[in-house]
């Protein structure tokens, strides 16, 4: 018989390199997680603690004195909260439907193979990669009343633009600032379902079709679900960068006319860039972080409800 | 149920590909008919031709008294079975079933009565809340099987549905397919390169074979697996049903008085043959000599026909495979030469299945005989049988 000793290697590491082994998952994170807290959780609550003060940088460096919930009042009874917030929720909600329901169509056009499809491709891309602030600009020319390209199309087919322009009128104003968001960002979703529904295995339509199904049901009850929950997220992603929407806006109307274009995301701007007011526009803050995580997280709970992850 | 015939289907893709030419068979109402052959034999691509997944450049397709060469597959009343199932993943047992019935506008209770009679006859009633995920190979295949039958539609197709499954499930599926299909009597088209699955279950059997030009047909031949085994129509077949595969050596025929003497080329063997009037019309040409495996029997030296060194032996307990050598030139069943002749030279390996207990001592010598009366003939410049 043998005996065969085992020697535990243990004993002979040292402390430092068992310490990391330990360790490992942990030290591999842990730059994600501080990033996480200085850029989000200290700014978060930051700006947490100035909403209590009255705090204007044109009148001094220091929170000038603790107001309680006064900053939170004042917001929610300024002038122009109630129009900024139904501005948002329009062009929150708006944009991301129309531009589901667009990259979708769009997506299911690529899929079929066209002569040229290729091309097309690659050009979709193109509005997605320009920042929102050159769009804005490129819209601001395309709707000039005086020789922008849009306005003179839409006058030679018929169609009256206020005299104006589209974005001078309140009546056209937000709906011309969206435009120019589903012109950049449908291709976004156009893309990205394309790629999701590329992955529907071809035999799953086949069996479909032989089980009778229409297109149309093969769309809603096959494709559409097997691509849900990529659907969800980029709806989601959408969703909340459209809530913040701020550049497009300073680019093409600066909230105007009147208060017809003016989201929350402009409205903080207003009041912490242009009026240095750090206590009222960190209660702001607030406010728009509480409704748009209150609505996020209804959508993530009864989209993911039925979800097996 | 309806019958369905191939009419000098054809199909070419536009890069000029020949998949399919010149296929015409009638598949009879409630009969089950497999398509069987290597890959790239067009098999595959009828049956789609038959679901019009796949649309065919010439012939027709009838099914009963219609043309629906044109037809898209959403009217044809098809149903199929899928290589990979292809159930709908997000849907449970029960939704797969009921899927192609609700595309009917049927009643729910019909629905339901009919996806529980499928379900009880598959025995998946346990699994009609479970998604495809969460089954076993074999229950995928059951469901996909159950898809087809609840709609009782006009004929099944079937694309190797067994490939995917273990060897033992496989054999098992294969039996549980064949009474099943003798149960609901629904014609059956089945495509599989398994020649075993083909010959176990297919009422008849076409063997086809790939095409390089429109002028050919892929369709080999189309019988009952007994036929096909006993009277292949030429060298493909013969070498394509039977495992292992059918032994073909190049022989001078020369008559002989009564009869007629095959000479092998090569090794210069000589085989009195018994006579046959068919092959009087080669006397004094080449022809190919077909021998199956299980033909050989072992004899004495004196007796023997071929008595070669062994290299190989494959023991499979109730039988062995002995694989040997003549000096004779081999025969490539895809490629028959136009002239009838070819050098006499190389090396043409035989396999021969022998009882265990004759096999003999590596290096020892063999002495074989062949049943006379059961060996085939090929015309070498066609390939043709000669009878």
């Amino acid at each position: 018989m043998t005996t065969i000793t085992a020697h535990t290697p243990v004993a002979t590491m040292t402390g430092r390199r068992s310490f990391v082994r330990r360790n490992l998952p942990y030290l591999l994170i842990a730059p994600s997680v501080i990033m996480l807290l200085v850029l989000i959780a200290y700014p978060l609550l930051f700006a947490l603690r100035s909403s209590f003060y009255f705090w204007n940088l044109q009148i001094g460096p220091e929170p000038q004195a603790f107001v309680g919930f006064d900053n939170y009042v004042q917001a929610l009874n300024a002038f122009d909260f109630q129009a900024a917030l139904t501005n948002t929720l329009l062009l929150s909600f708006v944009g991301t439907a129309l531009e589901f329901a667009l990259g979708l169509s769009i997506a299911l056009i690529l899929l079929r193979a066209l002569p040229g499809m290729n091309v097309v491709r690659a050009l979709l891309i193109l509005p997605t990669t320009i920042a929102p602030i050159v769009v804005g600009f490129l819209f601001r020319y395309l709707y000039d009343p005086g020789g922008g390209l849009l306005t003179w199309v839409l006058t030679s087919i018929g169609i009256p633009i206020p005299a104006v322009g589209l974005l001078g009128s309140p009546s056209t104003a937000l709906a011309a600032v969206l435009f120019a968001d589903i012109w950049q960002w449908t291709p976004f979703f156009a893309i990205v379902l394309y790629a999701s529904l590329l992955s529907v295995p071809e035999e799953i339509i086949e069996a479909a079709r032989l089980d009778r199904a229409s297109a149309w049901t093969i769309l809603m009850r096959i494709k559409l679900p097997l691509i849900k929950r990529t659907a969800i997220i980029i709806v989601m992603l959408r969703f909340m960068q459209l809530f913040n929407t701020f550049d497009t806006v300073l680019v093409l109307t600066r909230g105007g006319p009147g208060t017809s274009t003016r989201t929350l995301g402009y409205s903080l701007y207003e009041q912490g860039l242009i009026n240095f007011n750090i206590g009222l526009v960190s209660a702001m803050t607030w406010i728009t972080v509480l409704i748009v995580n209150i609505i996020v997280a209804l959508y993530v709970f009864f989209a993911f409800r039925n979800e097996e992850w | 149920m309806a019958s369905l015939a191939f009419d000098r289907v054809g199909k070419t893709y536009p890069d000029g590909t020949v998949a399919v030419s010149n296929v015409s068979f009638t598949i009879e109402n409630g009969e089950f008919v497999v398509l069987v052959g290597p890959s790239g034999c067009g098999k595959s691509t009828l049956l789609r031709m038959a679901a019009g997944l796949e649309m065919l450049n010439s012939g027709r397709l009838i099914m009963d008294d219609r043309d629906v060469s044109h037809v898209e597959p959403q009217d044809r009343d098809i149903a199929m079975i899928f290589q990979n199932y292809a159930l709908y993943p997000h849907m449970t047992v029960y939704e797969n079933m009921a899927f192609g019935l609700q595309q009917r506008k049927m009643p729910k209770a019909e629905i339901e009565r009919l996806v529980r009679e499928a379900a009880e006859m598959l025995d998946l009633t346990r699994y009609l809340q479970r998604k495809p995920g969460a089954l076993s190979g074999g229950q995928r295949q059951r469901v996909a099987m159950g898809r087809a039958i609840v709609r009782h539609p006009l004929a099944f197709l079937m694309d190797e549905p067994l490939s995917n499954l273990d060897a033992k499930l496989r054999v098992q599926m294969r039996g549980e397919l064949k009474l099943l299909n003798e149960r609901l009597g629904v014609t059956t088209l089945y495509v599989t390169h398994d020649q075993v699955e083909a010959m176990t279950m297919g009422d008849r059997v076409a063997v086809l074979k790939p095409v390089s030009d429109a002028t050919e047909s892929n369709l080999q031949q189309i019988d009952t697996p007994q036929m096909l085994y006993d009277r292949p129509a030429n060298l493909f077949v013969a070498g394509f049903i039977g495992s292992p595969a059918m032994n073909f050596v190049r022989v001078d025929l020369s008559s002989s008085g009564a009869g007629l003497t095959a000479t092998v080329i090569g090794t210069g063997t000589q085989i009195t043959v018994p006579l046959n009037t068919a092959l009087l019309n080669f006397a004094g040409r080449q022809v190919i000599m077909g021998i199956r495996p299980e033909m050989f029997r072992v004899c004495t030296p004196e007796e023997a026909i071929f008595n070669e060194a062994v290299p190989v032996a494959e023991a499979l307990g109730a039988d062995t495979f002995v694989f040997f050598d003549i000096a004779s030139p081999p025969v490539d069943v895809n490629d028959t030469d136009e002239a009838g002749t070819s050098s006499s030279k190389g090396k043409n390996r035989l396999v021969a299945r022998i009882p265990p207990a004759k096999t003999p001592r590596p290096r020892e010598r063999l002495p074989l005989t062949v049943e006379l009366e059961s060996l085939h003939w090929f015309d070498p410049a066609t390939g043709l049988a000669i009878r």
